[in-house]
């Protein structure tokens, strides 16, 4: 498949009307990225979006059930201060409601000794659910580090035996994802380092099931990282889109027929989701779009339009977690499936 | 991005014959087990500094990629020492009970997650047999929790490493 930078950036430029530069001086925004969120959602959806934006988020604790039962933990960690909320759809997880002064959820004995997962923000539980729902088997997370999701998938997987081969790019990152599979006593994975558009050739194995949360602008984060209102020129933006297209076609060759395949971001922005997949969809007449197989939350539908651009309709199937909707993370999930 | 992120570069490979003959007596001696039982065939490492190497079954002989862990944790070089795992004394632990351990008090845990010794008087039982290299155990709990050595002359269980090396290390 031959993607053409050019094409893709002459694809997804946006120029910015008055009024997204208006919105965007008032929050700190490059233009075209509020100009982006006005089409998607309105004038008056957009500013909630950005209102969500500018809140704090909870963190989320992660019950390592292999070490421990949640209502355990969860008394283990009141006893030192710390306010908890269950969470309704993930049971083994809690909200961080509050906390004491010390010591913090990363440095509690507890969490030394493996028996807990600290996520940012409870969307990226969501994946793993989603893709492991009432399976046993292999799992490939393509771009594992730093390793919410694939400690998650081994910890599901643990009493089948299932192993979860959890392959990066960048070393720094999957020396931390090696440190909490130690940390936490999971033996049922395999740690790798490639690139994942380059996997499909040094693996001779396929895969039921497999994750590809491609490295992403990370626009559904802005409210932990402010940072990211400004990093992202639309060029930046054309060139991530770009490698995910490649990583998304390539993993789809790990894939066995029937498989089924997550493709997740932790951005809101439809170039990094929607149009992606639907540039694969263009090129792979194997691959089709399912529904998610559960309800945890109300969903936001995939779009199936945007701008000047028209997707599969089948696109609709896809998950968007909002901020300002759902209180949580950007997230945007598409579950594809394999024909045979 | 910090200098380490630039430079990072870890090594990896295969246990030589002689360190695989270590770790099997150390099982052996610590423990009383055959350790063929434990044991995989082929042991990998991946060291991420001079501190720290981790040792590791390899069973599906990925050749073409860079492994950099498998699932069966086998034993630690830290401080110039070769080291059993924390998994593979849990696994000894339940088919053949408690041995070469100290059973430590809360206190003494918290210290020694955090990278410190353990004092004398934070040791509430001494599990033989008595050689020169103990599992910590946590009392509430009877976790494994890392592993420490008898100082005599200083009188303390010097630590060896304990489960929060790897967050102190890896990040």
């Amino acid at each position: 498949m031959n993607i053409d930078l050019a094409e893709i950036y002459r694809e997804i430029y946006v120029e910015p009307s008055r009024e997204a530069i208006e919105l965007s001086m008032k929050y700190g925004y490059l233009p075209y990225i509020v100009q982006r969120y006005i089409d998607i959602l309105g004038h008056r959806e957009a500013n909630k979006l950005l209102e969500a934006f500018e809140k704090p988020v909870k963190s989320v604790v992660r019950t390592n059930t292999i070490l421990i039962n949640p209502s355990e933990l969860k008394e283990r960690l009141e006893y030192l201060g710390f306010k908890l909320e269950t969470i309704s759809w993930s049971n083994e997880s809690f909200r961080v409601i509050s906390q004491p002064k010390s010591p913090t959820i990363g440095s509690t004995h507890e969490y030394l000794k493996g028996y807990y997962y600290v996520h940012r923000d409870a969307s990226s539980l969501i994946p793993a659910h989603l893709l492991l729902h009432e399976f046993s088997g292999n799992v490939l997370d393509a771009c594992a580090a730093p390793g919410g999701k694939a400690t998650f998938m081994a910890q599901l997987l643990h009493r089948t035996n299932g192993v979860v081969f959890a392959n990066d790019l960048v070393l720094y990152r999957l020396k931390a994802l090696i440190g909490h599979f130690m940390r936490m006593k999971l033996n049922n994975v395999i740690v790798t380092c490639s690139d994942a558009r380059k996997l499909k050739d040094k693996l001779n194995k396929k895969f039921e099931r497999v994750l590809v949360d491609a490295p992403c602008s990370g626009e559904g984060r802005i409210s932990v990282d402010p940072g990211r209102k400004t990093r992202t020129s639309l060029l930046d933006l054309a060139i991530m889109v770009k490698r995910e297209i490649e990583i998304l076609y390539n993993t789809v060759d790990l894939l066995e027929p029937g498989g089924v395949l997550v493709y997740v971001t932790c951005s809101i922005a439809p170039e990094e989701n929607e149009y992606v997949v639907n540039k694969v969809l263009e090129h792979r007449s194997d691959l089709e779009v399912i529904e998610p197989p559960l309800k945890l939350l109300d969903y936001g539908k995939g779009l199936t339009e945007y701008r000047n651009l028209r997707f599969n309709s089948e696109l609709e199937k896809c998950i968007r977690i909002w901020p300002h909707t759902h209180q949580l993370f950007g997230y945007t999930i598409c579950l594809l499936r394999k024909k045979h | 991005m910090s200098s380490e992120k630039k430079t990072l570069k870890l090594k990896t490979g295969t246990v030589s014959k002689s360190t695989s003959e270590k770790i099997a007596k150390l099982l052996s001696e610590l423990y009383g087990v055959n350790p063929s039982r434990y044991l995989p065939s082929v042991l990998n490492y991946t060291c991420f500094n001079e501190n720290l190497c981790i040792i590791y079954g390899s069973k599906l002989g990925l050749v073409n990629l860079k492994v950099l862990y498998e699932n069966s944790w086998i034993a630690v070089y830290t401080k110039k020492r070769l080291v059993p795992s924390i998994n593979i004394v849990r696994s000894i632990y339940s088919d053949q009970g408690v041995k070469a351990a100290i059973i430590v008090k809360e206190q003494g845990v918290k210290a020694f997650l955090y990278g410190n010794d353990i004092l004398l008087e934070s040791v509430l039982q001494v599990v033989p047999p008595v050689k020169k290299l103990f599992a910590v155990i946590d009392s509430a709990d009877n976790e494994v929790i890392g592993f420490a050595a008898w100082n005599p002359r200083r009188r303390i269980y010097e630590n060896i490493y304990d489960a929060g090396l790897f967050l102190r290390e890896l990040g």
